[in-house]
């Protein structure tokens, strides 16, 4: 170690000292300190103050941060973090994150809750709601808002969470079972969509999800216990939203599980009736979600034979999953309808595939005790050939007049040219007959084309001008007639009256036996005779003009 | 000659020539004469009855010669000659028809409808002392029988004398006979 150069008294001379004049420095050994006995009683109580100021340290709990959209109800010093409404910390502090985006909570959790806060444990603000046809929260209305948690399971700490924004339908500790479910969509459904077990609420939606490509959803259901035990591996789960209308051949249905449902949707599920007992689903099995009750409850047939046939007549108001119905019991669904164009004759035919349950007929379906193979479809087509040929023909028939519904109907008709199930194509072609809708139809068809001809438009318009005059023709001749009616005829009556009296006198004056017919009879005779004699007595006259002085002369003898 | 003389002659002369024929009426009668017999009449007959107007006057008219003729206006018929021919023809029917009912419209019944008999005589003449002739055309119109027939026929009488009363009672002959024959050509019922 070199020492420091010494400076003679006055300062240094003008340009600088020579090395030679610079003074030595010498060193003053540190004398050892010693500490009175006065600061050990400080000592102590620093000692005991940093004790202390550890121990409550170590006593805080850990502090965190959970970050929500809000703040509202939240008040720092005064909102308690709260698990199964026990306090388990408090709400130190409030503000903004630095990206403004979100609320900062600030919370010092209690020393033994410390465990609680691991990576699956969620937050939520809990204050009034009004969800799902429940309220919720309404005693915070008093108490103010708190701050809810659902621990999680896992066993990585965690000090920063992203609080819920609604409290969650499924918290770790509530018993039951988790479900998924697969739909071509979601309905009506939502998060809180309550899950029906016979018109029970059982559980509800936890989420949904659209699965990757778009083409269907997966749905997440929570049941609670003890009703988890009846999701079985042969249960079935269908859409119970709203109200379920259905338009089909046999009229309208109308089905709802509850009025919640009507609102916000539901699921409901029930088991298949089977042989043996029902193994319980474990949690997270996966089953598809039916769009109803009837197709959900649809007893799926173990062997389906598919068929195409072809029908004359229109398609409208047939539809996929229309019935065939053999005399009333339905042995089958409409599959699909399609359009082809046949190339040699250069024709549309519209092929219907229909699904035939062979099992559904006796004799026909394989039976337990004959394997299937080549023997049991021979004797299958055997039975078929034989029934076709017996007349058995597919027509389509109107299910409701209402609906205007289709559904395929197989029935005898012994009066048809024979025909036979076409066994060469894939599917095999059933042979059809035309439906007595089909022969109205071409009857209605030709009386339209009749009517086209029709000039319905001159004869309308001549209709109406007709109309026209009519109604005024009716307007005079009503009014002719009151006036008749008031007017005229009780003069007519009186005038008929007095003819008739009239005709009664002119009768009695006129007829053959009345005084005066004889009377001017007898006058006319008088007259003519009168007539005569003047005649005679001028003719007299003539020849005799001086009998008016002599008189009559003598005759000559 | 004093005025008053001249006077009284004209007067005279006046008087004198007032002095006239005294006249003279005949009758037609029905042959032969009396009563009707009595009997239900069912036929109702409704007689009509014409006559030439040449006699169809008060005078007697007698022929003289294929185109003469004389009225005698001192011999007169006492009724219309067209009247007392009408009736004369009845009478003489209904004296040969108890059946018959010869009347005018009066007697028309409708259960019953008249025989229509129309009488034209086209015809009369008659000479004094010769006899009297008539010719008569007749139509009979029986509806309910539908008979409509039609006749004629010239009926003569000699005259009984050479009077005018001889002449009424020949004209009433030649009716008589005429009544014959119209009484045998209405149908019976």
């Amino acid at each position: 170690m070199t020492e420091p150069p010494v400076l003679p008294p006055g300062g240094l001379p003008p340009g600088g000292l020579p090395p030679d004049d610079l003074p030595r420095a010498v060193a003053d050994p540190p004398r050892r300190a010693r500490l009175p006995f006065v600061w050990i009683l400080p000592a102590l109580v620093i000692v005991v103050a940093a004790f202390v100021a550890v121990q409550q340290k170590l006593a805080q709990g850990p502090s965190i941060d959970i970050y929500f959209q809000g703040a509202d109800g939240i008040e720092a010093n005064k909102t308690k973090i709260r698990y199964k409404d026990v306090d388990i910390g408090d709400v130190t502090d409030i503000h903004v994150s630095k990206d403004r985006k979100k609320v900062v909570v600030t919370a010092r959790i209690h020393r033994d809750a410390r465990e609680y806060l691991v990576e699956d444990t969620r937050f939520w603000v809990v204050r009034p709601r009004f969800a799902g046809g429940s309220i919720s929260g309404l005693g915070t209305l008093v108490s103010g808002a708190y701050i809810s948690v659902d621990v999680g399971r896992s066993g990585a700490e965690r000090r920063n969470f992203d609080g819920l924004e609604v409290p969650p339908i499924v918290t770790a500790d509530l018993p039951g079972r988790e479900f998924v479910l697969h739909a071509d969509d979601i309905g009506s459904l939502s998060v809180g969509s309550t899950v029906f077990y016979r018109h029970i609420s059982v559980g509800q939606v936890v989420a949904y999800t659209l699965d990757p490509g778009g083409a269907s959803v997966t749905i997440k259901v929570f049941v609670y216990k003890p009703y988890d035990g009846y999701v079985a591996t042969n249960t079935r789960f269908w859409q119970a939203s709203g109200i379920d209308m259905s338009v089909g051949s046999d009229g309208v249905k109308l089905r709802t599980e509850s009025l919640a449902s009507i609102l916000e949707g539901g699921i409901a599920f029930q088991s298949l009736p089977t042989a043996t007992a029902a193994v319980p689903a474990p949690a997270d099995t996966e089953f598809t979600l039916f769009t109803d009750q009837e197709r959900a409850l649809r007893q799926a047939d173990a062997e389906v034979r598919t068929f195409i046939m072809y029908f004359s007549g229109s398609l409208r108001g047939l539809s996929a999953g229309a019935p065939v119905d053999l005399r009333g019991i339905t042995i089958g669904e409409v599959k699909g309808l399609s359009v082809e164009y046949e190339r040699d004759p250069g024709r549309l035919r519209f092929p219907v595939e229909v699904d035939i349950f062979p099992q559904r007929i006796r004799g026909l379906g394989r039976r337990d005790d004959h394997p299937p193979g080549i023997e049991s479809d021979t004797a299958g087509r055997a039975l078929l050939d034989s029934l076709v040929a017996h007349g058995m023909r597919a027509e389509l028939k109107t299910g409701s007049l209402l609906t205007g519904q289709k559904y395929v109907a197989l029935d005898f008709h012994t009066d048809l040219p024979p025909d036979h199930v076409g066994w060469d194509a894939r599917p095999p072609v059933f042979p059809t007959a035309a439906g007595a809708l089909d022969e109205i139809q071409d009857s209605v068809g030709s009386i339209a084309k009749k009517l086209e001809k029709v000039p319905l438009d001159k004869i309308t318009a001549r209709l109406i001008a007709t109309m026209a005059t009519l109604d005024d023709t009716l307007k005079n001749a009503d009014r002719l007639v009151r006036q008749l009616d008031g007017t005229i005829a009780p003069q007519i009556s009186d005038t008929l009256k007095e003819a008739q009296g009239a005709m009664k006198n002119a009768k009695e004056v006129l007829g053959q036996d009345a005084p005066l017919q004889s009377d001017l009879s007898a006058t006319l005779l008088e007259l003519s005779r009168a007539a005569k004699s003047v005649n005679a007595l001028v003719d007299y006259l003539e020849r005799h003009p001086e009998a008016l002085l002599r008189g009559k002369p003598g005759e000559s003898k | 000659m004093t005025a008053l003389r001249r006077a009284g002659l004209l007067c005279g002369l006046a008087l004198s020539g007032c002095v006239g024929q005294a006249d003279h009426f005949y009758t037609l009668n029905t042959v032969p004469d009396g009563a009707r017999v009595a009997g239900q009449p069912t036929i109702h007959v409704r007689l009509q009855v014409t006559i030439p107007s040449l006699m169809d006057r008060n005078e007697m008219v007698l022929s003289t010669s294929r185109n003469g003729i004389v009225i005698l206006d001192h011999e007169r018929w006492a009724a219309p000659l067209a009247d007392q021919v009408s009736q004369t023809l009845a009478r003489n029917i209904e004296g040969r028809r108890t059946d018959v009912f010869v009347g005018d419209r009066g007697f028309d019944r409708a259960a019953s409808p008249p025989v229509m008999l129309k009488v034209d005589i086209v015809r009369m003449s008659a000479q004094r002392g010769g006899q009297a002739r008539i010719e008569a055309h007749w139509r009979i119109v029986d509806s309910s029988a539908s008979v409509d027939q039609l006749g004629s026929g010239s009926f003569e009488a000699a005259m009984s004398g050479d009077g005018y009363a001889a002449v009424a009672q020949a004209y009433s002959q030649t009716l008589s006979d005429l009544a014959e024959r119209l009484a045998q050509e209405v149908r019976r019922r």
